[in-house]
């Protein structure tokens, strides 16, 4: 029998909640493929990263956006039960990064929510993935996505990771998604590339998250050295 | 009747598992008269590669200065006291461990006990620059002390203060801090640890059963964000019908579910009333 002083215990959820550009030119050099390989590829890795972590429970989301976003996986999902089924990107779609941000958002402030009743949870991990510069023909650019974002507390409390896809990757927008400065943007030249930084971002926010520190990221996971051809080049 | 206190840790699983040290600290001081209990939680991250040592310097320059005051200042009051604690006390317990971690890192410099690149690097940059590298240290700290007249509380960081009515009503005594949001927390090692240091003081005969604890011990709690509340009440019921010593007997035992589940270090630090005890000096 548990000798327990208070109520109960139980692992906290880690929310990892994943934002893939899946815009038009992720079609281009076989860039989308390499993006379902490389999750696929990740979802062992993630899987050991929660065996590792048993007392936390990491649950997985999956945001796309194109010209319109658009919840891949909209449950947060046990990893365990997570299974990756391939992605296509939206011909000639666009990418409109703001509204993305803001649906992103919309979800943090239901984590707001469940925290404020009690129900709270590690503070989530948010890792972007795009290879363009973002669009902002709706009317919603990045910066009114981030600030939607920021003005939540999950959000604004996120471990939040980018990767760049080819040369074409707005790297300013993706470091304004992350936030801090002492968190490097990965850019991927080619598909092992790809794999390497989805791996190295998936355990830095899983293990990041859930290990609070003065600073507000605690990523501890060094980044990976990237070597080879430079495959997707610029468009 | 006197005040006791009674303090117990625990190593979170997490920890274990990927063979760290436990990052908390404790440390229990009385005279037979005044009692302290301070607790401590290193941070976790790896730029913080020393915060086992800084939460040990923590506690020590909490009960430290706590002592100091005791000893040096008679206060009228709950308003005097409590403004002697930001003014003295406070101050004081920082100063202390800025220089305890100023000496012990004069003495480890060099030591190859950081386990990241990145730490070896901003420890030898601060040590280029001549200066400490008090992040590696960095630690929250919590006290209590309580005195025949009244009970008080400092805490800079997350984890936290409850105290027991006489009635067995728990409550937090502390106002809220909104940098504290679980991802982040304030620290010894910040710039202007002095702008985080929280404080209380009520009258003795208003409290039965003062406790601090480090988050470890609330961070896995499903019952909801009052699960503070039946641990207060539930405690000051084990001292009300066993005795100081049944809680320092049953503490280890309590830390064991929320280390194990939780992952986190867990400690506790529980000031209570007792029977007259002989003279204890513990650590």
């Amino acid at each position: 029998m548990t000798d327990r002083l208070g109520g109960a215990v139980g692992r906290r959820p880690l929310h990892l909640v994943l934002v893939l550009d899946l815009s038009g030119s992720m079609r281009r050099g076989g860039r989308i493929q390499a993006l379902n390989t490389a999750l696929r590829e990740v979802l062992p890795r993630l899987r050991d990263e929660a065996r590792a972590n048993p007392h936390t429970r990491l649950l997985v989301r999956v945001l796309g956006f194109a010209t319109q976003p658009w919840w891949v996986l909209a449950t947060p999902t046990p990893v365990e039960e997570l299974t990756w089924q391939p992605l296509e990107a939206v011909p000639q779609g666009l990418t409109e990064l703001g509204s993305a941000l803001v649906l992103l958002a919309d979800a943090m402030a239901d984590l707001d929510a469940e925290a404020a009743s009690g129900h709270g949870a590690y503070p989530p991990a948010i890792v972007l993935v795009s290879d363009g510069r973002p669009t902002a023909t709706t009317g919603t650019d990045v910066a009114t996505g981030m600030a939607r974002l920021l003005a939540t507390r999950a959000g604004a409390g996120a471990v939040r990771l980018a990767l760049g896809v080819g040369r074409d990757a707005d790297l300013p927008s993706l470091r304004r998604f992350i936030g801090d400065d002492e968190v490097p943007v990965l850019r991927a030249d080619n598909p092992e590339q790809l794999v390497e930084c989805m791996a190295w971002a998936s355990r830095a926010a899983s293990r990041g998250a859930s290990m609070p520190a003065l600073t507000s990221t605690g990523i501890s996971v060094l980044p990976p050295e990237l070597t080879g051809e430079d495959v997707w080049g610029s468009a | 009747m006197t005040w006791r206190a009674v303090a117990a840790t625990r190593r979170g699983a997490s920890h274990v598992r990927r063979d760290l040290p436990n990052q908390d600290a404790h440390r229990t001081w009385t005279d037979g008269t005044a009692t302290v209990v301070a607790v401590a939680d290193g941070h976790g991250a790896a730029r913080h590669a020393r915060s086992d040592v800084g939460s040990r310097l923590a506690v020590d320059a909490a009960v430290a200065a706590l002592r100091a005051y005791l000893t040096e200042v008679e206060p009228a009051g709950t308003a005097d006291v409590h403004h002697h604690l930001v003014t003295v006390v406070g101050p004081e317990l920082v100063t202390r461990w800025r220089e305890a971690v100023a000496e012990h890192a004069d003495r480890h410099d060099g030591r190859q006990d950081a386990q990241q690149d990145a730490q070896q690097d901003a420890q030898q940059d601060a040590a280029a620059d001549g200066a400490v590298d008090v992040l590696a240290y960095g630690s929250t700290v919590l006290a209590l002390v309580a005195t025949p007249s009244w009970v008080g509380a400092l805490q800079l960081g997350d984890g936290e203060v409850v105290l027991v009515d006489r009635g067995g009503a728990a409550r937090r005594p502390m106002p809220l801090d909104p940098l504290l949001d679980g991802a982040t927390t304030t620290s010894l090692c910040q710039d202007d640890p002095l702008a985080s240091l929280r404080y209380a003081v009520v009258p003795a005969a208003e409290v039965d059963l003062a406790l601090v604890c480090t988050d470890g011990f609330g961070v896995s709690r499903v019952d909801g964000p009052d699960w503070w509340r039946p641990v207060g009440e539930q405690l000051a019921h084990h001292a009300a019908t066993g005795g100081a010593d049944h809680v320092a007997e049953r503490l280890p035992g309590w830390l064991e579910e929320p280390a194990d589940v939780g992952g986190d270090d867990v400690t506790v630090g529980i000031v209570l009333r007792s029977p007259a005890q002989p003279d204890e000096r513990s650590a």
